[in-house]
């Protein structure tokens, strides 16, 4: 190679390099949140709303339940770089299905109660955390951690202060007394990589046609101490503010 | 005269294509999807989301005024008969609130820190709401919501009420954060405390409809009766299984 061509490759790389160098770090390698289809700013905590029917499914157990969801949190692209974050900072889930808790009444000390089977988030383990990752290219996927829930049978508009303390007050005095209590299930330690919860992002194209959280056979599942309960089906996202549409892109 | 004919048979075929209108469509206020008259009986579920503020009218124990984040979940009906439109509000989260009497900081414990968070609670005895269209001035429609129960406090996450009261991880108080101070339970006592906010028309999934509380909304009665407590601002609202436009129709 000519001396003057060796000059103009070494010339060009040095050039790579520093147009690469120059690059914000927000756009490089991992993948990052968008609203609206521009790239949150780093740092700015943007609102979002989601909310979908969910099944869980009781591995190896046949069972399944299903229920209506709500939740909320916001997503971020962090300062100084790395892939997208978000949390979850409250959860409600209601309009219920169990087979093995069916709607009916139940009675108790002379008294008759509503049977329901409720998914219940302890406050004390929320706000649940996620970062976006994409170990499949081409399948970003958001990465939870934190997660607890309690699913149970419970005989409704009788507190647990009530049933169990036979007070109207104090510890208890607004749970619902459990009359069977299936399971508290929780993600393991990231660290350990057993239980994970990382639903697939399948980003959508307006308000009305959304972005969402699809729980499919990769997404994991939560360690349910004798069985593992693995949701399916997927929950719907946009911004809280002005329904924006949330995306997630990776350069 | 024929048209003296047609004079004395007009009045008379009004009358009888009035009486062949659905009764839905008469005199009461009724919920449309997507600019369609939901048919009496079927259930349209709803999801609602928005900030709204909290603040007492006179004497309150809470201090200034609250301000939290809020997903609601429920559905909408038009009877069957000639009635107004009802609706069910079937769980409602509050998260990320604002209180200048309990700010966001740390608090020490029996030697542990804890994070001071202020949270509405909306006790799961106390669900659901239901809710009716009433339209007290022409023109203006509003959602009659009844049962509402709602409990503000300042807490010490991730502390349970089980934990420091009951010196134990289990049992009643497991699911219930620490209060650091007395609650506050504000609920709605028709005739005189009522919670109605007029229900405002959107366009389209992106431009939804709104539930308004505004000054003519009503107040809750709090401690007992002690104060009133005031919910302003407002929550949007779209149909749940397709982000369809939920309106509200006045004959």
């Amino acid at each position: 190679m000519p001396r003057s061509s060796r000059l103009l490759a070494v010339l060009a790389l040095m050039v790579v390099l520093v147009v690469f160098a120059a690059i914000p770090a927000v756009s490089q390698a991992e993948p990052h949140y968008y609203r609206n289809g521009v790239l949150i700013p780093e740092g700015v905590k943007v609102p979002i709303l989601e909310w979908g029917k969910l099944s869980w499914q009781d591995e190896p157990k046949p069972f399944v339940q299903t229920c209506t969801n709500v939740t909320g949190g916001y997503v971020e692209n962090p300062q100084g770089g790395g892939a997208g974050i978000g949390a979850t900072e409250d959860f409600a889930s209601y309009d219920c299905e169990n087979e093995e808790c069916p709607a009916g009444l139940i009675e108790s000390e002379g008294k008759e109660y509503e049977k329901v089977f409720e998914i219940s988030y302890p406050p004390q383990s929320l706000p649940w955390a996620s970062v976006l990752t994409e170990a499949e290219v081409g399948k970003i996927r958001t990465h939870m951690s934190g997660v607890a829930l309690t699913l149970g049978c419970y005989a409704t508009s009788l507190t647990r202060a009530e049933g169990e303390r036979k007070t109207t007050s104090g510890p208890g005095e607004t749970e619902v007394f459990p009359l069977a209590v299936f399971a508290t299930c929780v993600t393991t330690p990231p660290e350990q990589e057993e239980h994970e919860l990382k639903p697939l992002d399948e980003n959508g194209t307006s308000a009305g046609s959304p972005s969402k959280l699809a729980f499919d056979a990769r997404s994991g599942t939560l360690d349910c101490s004798y069985f593992m309960g693995a949701p399916l089906r997927s929950l719907k996202v946009i911004g809280y503010n002005a329904s924006e549409l949330i995306t997630v892109k990776s350069p | 005269m024929p048209k003296r004919l047609l004079a004395v048979f007009a009045p008379v075929i009004a009358v009888v294509a009035l009486a062949t209108v659905p009764a839905v469509s008469q005199a009461e206020p009724h919920y449309c999807r997507n600019g369609v008259l939901i048919p009496e009986g079927v259930r349209v579920p709803i999801l609602e989301w928005g900030k709204l503020n909290m603040e007492p009218e006179s004497g309150g124990l809470v201090g200034d005024e609250a301000t939290c984040a809020n997903v609601a979940g429920g559905f909408v009906e038009n009877p069957i008969g000639d009635e107004a439109g009802i609706g069910v509000t079937e769980n409602f989260a509050s998260y990320d609130c604002e209180q200048i009497e309990c700010p966001a900081g740390m608090i020490e414990i029996g030697g542990k820190e804890y994070e001071k968070v202020f949270e509405i609670i909306y006790p799961p005895q106390g669900l659901p709401w239901p809710s009716l269209l009433i339209e007290p001035e022409g023109g203006k429609v509003r959602v009659d919501t009844s049962g509402v129960v709602e409990q503000l406090g300042c807490y010490a996450t991730p502390l349970t009420r089980a934990e420091m009261e009951r010196k134990t991880a289990s049992g009643p108080g497991e699911g219930e954060l620490f209060p650091l101070a007395a609650t506050v339970t504000c609920v709605t006592e028709p005739p005189e405390h009522e919670q109605a906010p007029s229900f405002e028309n959107g366009t389209s999934a992106g431009s939804p409809s709104k539930v308004i509380f505004d000054r003519k909304a009503g107040n809750l009665s709090c401690a007992g009766g002690a104060f009133e407590g005031r919910v302003l601002k407002s929550l949007k609202v779209i149909g749940y299984n397709a982000s369809e436009l939920i309106t509200v129709k006045s004959p």
